[in-house]
């Protein structure tokens, strides 16, 4: 909220009253009643350092009758004085409630992180609108850093509905906030891939990085452009020296009716996706389609040290056959975690890994998720609710450290296939993969499709009225036993129906009592402790509810550790 | 005097003594179980919001930091979690409402102003109420934020969460009263 304050005195007054100032202070102190002996050496006085320039308020009222100089009581009325302006550390730019805008925001200059220059809304009422029209984007930013911009709806955009661009190399740039926005409307004439989006910030020349981004509370929605938010904060991710940004964050917001991806993450370094609903991405007409990339709901690209966390992804859409799913931990990635996560009724997978360009992805934890419903579209190549691939672009990597555990799937797809299929997965390295502690609740046969490179146990599977299947190297089982003898996984394991409360649930809306155990349920205390034995490693300290886990032993399976 | 005399006088004293500990109980704090205190606060993009209305609805109360809204605070997150319960169980009967309680917090109360724009800028489609002098908050007991109180259509408080509470949590709590979860047929076993 903004209170009625003037501007202050620009720098040159400034200048001249400090002048005036230390004048004063000289007469006063060369004027003093002081006894010398010696040679004559007067002490000066120390001058005080210039105060800082006076940050800079300007008002914008696009509704004004006439344009004036920027004050609140004569604001400009176009973005076109704001645009000409150079800001600087501190400035604020303010516009007008319940009124728009036509054309770009695109203001010049960078503040710091301890100063940054900030774009608000002034007066009562319903944010101000900046209405970017056909222009390429309706806020654009280029090489510049150091803004906050709150508290606006932002609509329209012909490539672009916020665009924070870098194009000098080897230049890190530094803080960014977008709080509060309702960015919508954004419209492509050639939607070919991932070159457009209602909130994009990239960088892409050698040595540049972008640092502390965070974006709260953010709606984007209905769109016809491919992301919904797309933030590439690095460079060289394919290279052995590669430049991660560092410390981005997505948080309470929501991305809904875009072309192709909801939220992602490319070539960062501490990452975050947190609290966010991502719904009916994909909706890029199937003729002529968006080329060739392949629509999700949350995406993590080169991420080190990345995280989705407590998300809620569903009905995502695809118009080309594979991914279409909720959460996505793509190629080149090094210890991600994906947990606390609903996600259900995509046409796609919930959980995937990938790995490819005979690059090794490392040390990822997927823990106390829901799945329910997924793959939802008819002979989809990229089947199950967890999917692994390593040979995304048709060159193989690897996976060196997978830990798939306490999650619950309902598995219900369109054709059958297994709910957890590594079969086009290769595995490198010394780091565990393990599938323990899952619950995989079944209307199709398959349950898994995989291999002796992954270690499963204390997992409860169990299929409604058909029998059930287990793959592994290539050969099929019918019932527990045998798979268990053939394989030697799966000791401890059941099949069993698991009695979840509501285990075909998929609504909209994290579950509250769906997927918890009933009384009597055999995954009750039937986990085990998945981190012994292993350095390093914890459980966490809470499962998919909130519920405080057990301490070393009497874990349940599944998602739910409650009473 | 007959046994029915009797009685009615009894009723009457404990309506009377019920409307006494009314007034006196909105100068206490209200633990979990314990009736709610019956408030009617302004919203601020108007109307008036009242606890104990008619019909009588499973309602969730949000008591939270909403100025400044553009503050990195627990609230925030909350503010999402809450929403979603309004969308998810709004349909079902479930009443949610935000109590702006900034002033537990900040040095000063907000402006009217402040909270009709926070209404807008947080994307509130549900009432946000004013909260003059903290008087609805220091009935609940509120020390801290966010606070979420779920009250039974009696009128009891029927959980209580202080502090960042997530979704499945705040749905458990409410599946509890309205029962049953969405989309599904409860299986018997």
């Amino acid at each position: 909220m903004v209170t009625a304050v003037s501007i202050r005195g620009r720098r040159p007054v400034e200048f001249r009253l400090y002048t005036a100032t230390v004048f004063l202070i000289c007469l006063t102190g060369c004027a003093g009643n002081q006894s010398y002996s010696g040679s004559f050496s007067p002490a000066l006085p120390s001058i005080p350092a210039p105060p800082p320039p006076a940050a800079a308020m300007s008002y914008v009222d696009c509704s004004a009758a006439t344009n004036g100089n920027g004050t609140q009581s004569t604001p400009f009325n176009t973005l076109t004085s704001i645009n000409a302006t150079t800001f600087n550390p501190g400035d604020q730019i303010f516009f007008k409630r319940g009124m728009t805008c036509n054309g770009t925001l695109a203001p010049l200059g960078s503040g710091t992180t301890a100063s940054p220059i900030v774009v608000d809304a002034y007066g009562t009422g319903p944010q101000p609108i900046i209405d970017g029209g056909m222009d390429t984007a309706a806020v654009q930013l280029s090489n510049q850093q150091g803004w906050e911009i709150n508290n606006l709806e932002i609509v329209g955009g012909n490539q672009y509905g916020v665009n924070i661009a870098g194009t000098a190399q080897n230049t890190a740039y530094t803080h960014f906030r977008l709080t509060n926005l309702n960015v919508h409307g954004a419209h492509y004439t050639s939607v070919t891939g991932d070159d457009s989006g209602e909130i994009v910030i990239t960088i892409g020349n050698a040595g540049e990085s972008l640092n502390d981004i965070v974006i709260d509370g953010v709606q984007v929605h209905d769109s016809q452009v491919y992301n919904g938010i797309y933030i590439d904060a690095g460079t060289g991710f394919n290279t052995p020296n590669p430049i991660l940004g560092n410390n981005i964050t997505i948080r309470n917001s929501t991305v809904y009716n875009v072309y192709g991806m909801g939220m992602t993450l490319f070539v960062v370094n501490n990452g975050l996706m947190q609290n966010n609903v991502v719904h009916n991405t994909g909706q890029c007409p199937p003729n002529p389609g968006c080329g060739a990339d392949t629509p999700g709901g949350l995406m993590d690209l080169a991420c080190n040290n990345c995280m989705m966390e407590n998300n809620e992804s569903y009905s995502i859409q695809d118009w080309s056959p594979w991914d279409g799913g909720d959460y996505d931990v793509d190629v080149w990635n090094t210890n991600n975690t994906v947990q606390y996560n609903y996600g259900h009724d995509s046409v796609g997978y919930c959980v995937s890994v990938f790995s490819a360009d005979g690059v090794a992805s490392t040390n990822h934890i997927i823990r106390y998720n829901v799945c329910s419903n997924d793959a939802q579209l008819a002979n989809s190549p990229d089947p199950g609710e967890l999917f692994l691939n390593t040979a995304a672009d048709g060159v193989n990597g690897s996976i060196d450290g997978l830990e798939i555990y306490n999650n619950t799937f309902y598995w219900n797809p369109a054709t059958p296939g297994p709910a957890f299929d590594t079969v086009d997965a290769s595995f490198s390295g010394s780091s565990p993969n393990f599938f323990k502690n899952n619950i995989i609740y079944s209307t199709v046969p398959n349950l898994i499709e995989t291999t002796s490179d992954f270690a499963l146990d204390n997992n409860i599977y169990w299929t409604v009225g058909v029998a059930p299947e287990w793959n592994i190297n290539g050969a099929d089982y019918t019932d527990l036993a045998s798979y268990q003898a053939a394989s030697g996984e799966d000791a401890h394991s059941l099949y069993t129906d698991p009695m979840l409360n509501t285990p075909d649930y998929h609504s909209v809306g994290a579950p509250a009592t769906a997927f918890t155990l009933l009384p009597g349920s055999p995954a009750i205390g039937a986990g085990a402790n998945v981190c012994s034995g292993i350095a390093a490693c914890s459980m966490g300290t809470q499962d998919f509810w909130g519920n405080p886990l057990p301490t070393g032993s009497g874990y349940n399976i599944g998602a739910y550790q409650g009473p | 005097m007959t046994a029915t005399w009797l009685r009615m006088m009894g009723a009457l004293c404990v309506a009377e003594i019920s409307a006494v500990l009314a007034l006196t109980s909105s100068l206490a704090p209200q633990p979990a179980t314990q009736p709610a205190p019956d408030f009617s606060l302004p919203q601020v993009h108007g109307g008036v919001f009242h606890l104990h209305g008619r019909p009588a609805r499973t309602t969730l109360l949000a008591f939270l930091q909403t100025v400044p809204d553009t503050a990195d605070t627990p609230s925030r997150g909350e503010a999402v979690f809450v929403l979603s319960m309004a969308h998810q169980y709004g349909p079902r009967g479930l009443r949610v409402a935000v109590i702006d309680a900034s002033a537990l917090v900040n040095v000063q109360a907000p402006r009217r102003d402040a909270l009709v724009n926070a209404g807008y800028d947080w994307h509130l489609d549900i009432p946000l109420l004013v909260d003059t002098d903290n008087r609805v908050a220091k009935a609940f007991g509120i020390t801290q934020l966010p606070t979420v109180v779920l009250l039974a259509p009696g009128g009891s408080i029927s959980q209580r969460w202080e502090g960042f509470t997530r979704p499945a949590a705040l749905a458990q709590g409410i599946e509890r009263i309205l029962g049953g979860p969405l989309g599904s047929i409860p299986k018997i076993r």
